[in-house]
């Protein structure tokens, strides 16, 4: 399969800040229990505001953690659901129709869709935007054997997230860029 | 409006969020079982309060944590290793990305055959 | 120290606080849930409007009932209730904020959910902010007199001040509210 690519000015865009948010940013997330149940392994994260504060006085205010805390400042959530299955095409790719659904309508657009030929992967990122003002991100990440929805509300560089990719101190292999 | 009248509206009361009393009696209540927990002898929580009551005790000894301090440092820490998680998934995506438009720019990944390989979103 | 002064008479809700706090100290924690719910808005009020941050302001609520749990013997009626609430609620938020600030850089300036519906929202903002830069006790003298309608001497009660600090708190206070709303102000 063709690689296809929708260029964007992405670098313009990924520099793009992100205003702060209201509710409306967050997805409902559907119950993947039955996913969770099938896969060798989960990756369920779901911090409010609340818990980022909490976490963001535990960062240190130098090196990356700082650059962390930069980041998580204006941040109302962040929501992750990740599955890597042992074997492909465990699960069923109407598991996210919900997801994508949400993510034609009302204030997200879609950003940027890649797909790679190597590893068959699909990566798509949204944007929630209220007329020009923007404030929620999502990520779906799919691959024969994983399953990923990002959704982070608030305001974030995404840039700035790109670029803290390797400095996390905390190895972790999902299979995103297999 | 004077400053005086400016305070008053900005200093209006607010709520807490819903359910805010049963959790401060559900507090209670855990705090009395915990306590009655250490006491000695088998409680209806069993060994996870023990547990728990027993490794408070040790780090009150060793370093002067109060239980609620150690409660507020295992949740913050536990909270800061899921943020961290959390934007360790969203960066790799988000470089898998950037790393592809670019590779799709510099036209290493576009072959010449595919209609519409590079084109704005939207 | 103990809480000698009541604040203001309310007979009726003093009768109710008094028959819940005996129950309360009885054991009873359905009236000790129910004391909550009386006073909640109070304690929550003034820790959100300190501290600005939801979450932290929920932690501090909780942590001055569950301190009111554990003290309710000491308490001599439904009247001194209210003071010494406020007086807990008041410590605690000092304390959390000068640990805040040498905790985390973030200057956590956070915005309720609605603004009131008579205050004008960019003013209202400016002025919170303003207030977040008020030390913490400052900042406490500040909201006690304009959030609760305390007399000098009460916030001196509850925040252990002798009356001329709490006087040059409120003094210096406002005047620095002022010249930083003017400093805000649009041109």
């Amino acid at each position: 399969m063709n690689a296809k690519v929708w260029r964007v000015g992405l670098a313009a865009l990924l520099c793009a800040s992100l205003a702060a948010s209201s509710q409306a940013q967050q997805l409902k997330l559907p119950d993947m229990s039955r996913l969770a149940a099938d896969a060798k392994e989960v990756v369920d994260v779901s911090v409010d505001q609340a818990l980022l504060g909490l976490a963001a006085g535990f960062l240190s205010g130098t090196g990356d953690d700082a650059a962390i805390k930069g980041l998580l400042n204006g941040l109302k959530g962040i929501y992750v659901k990740s599955f890597e299955f042992d074997r492909p095409n465990a699960y069923d790719p109407a598991a996210l129709d919900d997801v994508r659904r949400q993510l034609s309508t009302g204030g997200w657009t879609r950003l940027v869709t890649t797909r790679s030929a190597k590893d068959n992967s699909d990566v798509g990122v949204y944007l929630f935007r209220e007329g020009d003002k923007t404030g929620g991100l999502a990520v779906l990440v799919t691959s024969p054997r994983d399953l990923t929805v990002v959704n982070i509300v608030g305001s974030v560089d995404l840039e700035q997230l790109r670029q803290l990719q390797g400095k996390f101190g905390v190895p972790l292999d999902l299979g995103v860029d297999k | 409006m004077n400053l005086e009248g400016r305070l008053h509206d900005a200093l209006q009361p607010v709520d807490p969020p819903a359910g805010f009393a049963r959790r401060v009696r559900a507090r209670v209540e855990r705090d009395a079982r915990a306590a009655r927990a250490g006491g000695g002898g088998a409680s209806a929580s069993g060994w996870r309060s023990w547990m728990a009551t027993a490794a408070a005790v040790l780090l009150l000894a060793a370093g002067g944590f109060g239980y609620r301090q150690y409660e507020q440092r295992r949740d913050a820490l536990a909270a800061r290793s899921q943020v961290l998680l959390a934007l360790q998934i969203t960066s790799r995506a988000l470089e898998t990305v950037h790393r592809q438009v670019v590779q799709a720019d510099t036209g290493a990944n576009a072959p010449r055959n595919d209609a519409g390989a590079e084109g704005d979103e939207r | 120290m103990a809480v000698t002064a009541p604040t203001r008479l309310d007979p009726g809700r003093d009768l109710r606080d008094d028959r819940l706090l005996r129950a309360a100290r009885a054991g009873d924690l359905d009236a000790f849930e129910a004391l909550v719910r009386r006073h909640q808005r109070r304690v929550y009020s003034l820790a959100y409007h300190a501290v600005r941050d939801e979450g932290l302001a929920e932690e501090l609520a909780q942590d001055v009932f569950v301190q009111l749990h554990a003290h309710l013997d000491r308490l001599e009626s439904g009247r001194h209730l209210v003071a010494w609430l406020r007086r807990v609620t008041s410590h605690r938020v000092i304390d959390a904020l000068r640990v805040r600030r040498h905790v985390s850089s973030l200057e956590v300036v956070g915005e309720p959910p609605v603004d009131p519906p008579r205050a004008d929202p960019l003013a209202s903002r400016l002025l919170r902010r303003a207030l977040a830069r008020l030390t913490p006790q400052a900042r406490l003298v500040v909201m006690l007199r304009y959030m609760d309608d305390l007399a000098p001497t009460e916030i001196a009660e509850a925040l252990d001040m002798s009356l001329n600090t709490v006087k040059s708190h409120l003094r210096r206070g406002l005047a620095l509210l002022r010249a930083r709303l003017q400093e805000g102000r649009p041109s």
